[in-house]
């Protein structure tokens, strides 16, 4: 991997953050928009966070003790990049599954929330087959992990998020017919 | 343990779950969840079910 494309992805990063820090920001000082949770809501958060803070934990440790005894399974930077993928997938799935994820406000946009992150799963995972098709590499290479998986492993948390979402959505939509 | 008593006080006024949720501003699942008993609400909310059901707290929270 060239080190013109870690810093293109490291600079893209950064710049996603530092967006959305100030979006963030911006939405709550003006208090509009501003997300809207009851409090069986924050509670389901607060379990679903640390549940993914457990689980990405236990991931930091067994790396620890992989690259401990050198049983290389994926490089540095895809074993670094898997921490946060992990962490979000389980925070959403578990916030989806308890109706915490999206707030109360922002409820009637929730198919378009849906296909919106499936869409960019799909984006992740067109972007993947275009990197193995031209590298000419597979999932793996040489034993361990290649470095393209990371987009196949962001795709996976979009379409679980997204497909988490719809099935959600439908689940809440017989209870509330069967009501 | 199953708060029926929630259940059909709001059936009683005719309201669905969606509606008591928008008159005391929780969600739809948290009514649902109290009347599962799958959630303890804090007093705050159940005073607010309280005045939008007209009950008071004994009426349907007290089990005898």
């Amino acid at each position: 991997m060239s080190n013109a494309w870690v810093m293109g992805f490291a600079v893209a990063v950064v710049l996603v953050i530092i967006i959305a820090v100030v979006i963030v920001i911006i939405k709550q000082i003006r208090g509009k928009n501003k997300a809207q949770f009851d409090e069986r809501q924050l509670l389901a958060r607060n379990k679903a966070f640390k549940y993914s803070f457990i689980v990405t934990l236990i991931y930091a440790v067994v790396c620890m003790f992989t690259n401990i005894f050198e049983l290389k399974w994926a490089p540095a930077f895809i074993q670094f990049g898997l921490l946060p993928i992990i962490g979000a997938t389980i925070f959403a799935v578990i916030c989806i599954f308890n109706d915490a994820y999206i707030s109360m406000n922002y409820k009637k946009n929730i198919y378009v929330y849906a296909i919106g992150v499936t869409a960019m799963g799909v984006i992740y995972l067109l972007n993947y087959t275009l990197h193995i098709s031209k590298a000419e590499s597979n999932l793996f290479t040489s034993g361990t992990l290649s470095d393209d998986s990371l987009f196949l492993f962001s795709a996976l948390m979009f379409v679980v998020i997204g497909i988490s979402l719809i099935i959600k959505k439908t689940i809440d939509r017989k209870a509330s017919e069967n009501e | 343990m199953k708060n029926l008593k929630l259940k059909s006080a709001r059936a009683a006024m005719d309201l669905s779950q969606q509606q008591l949720a928008e008159l005391v501003g929780v969600s739809r699942q948290t009514i649902n969840a109290i009347e599962k008993g799958d959630y303890n609400p804090t007093i705050k909310l159940c005073t607010a079910i309280c005045k939008a059901l007209n009950k008071t707290l004994d009426d349907l929270f007290w089990e005898n």
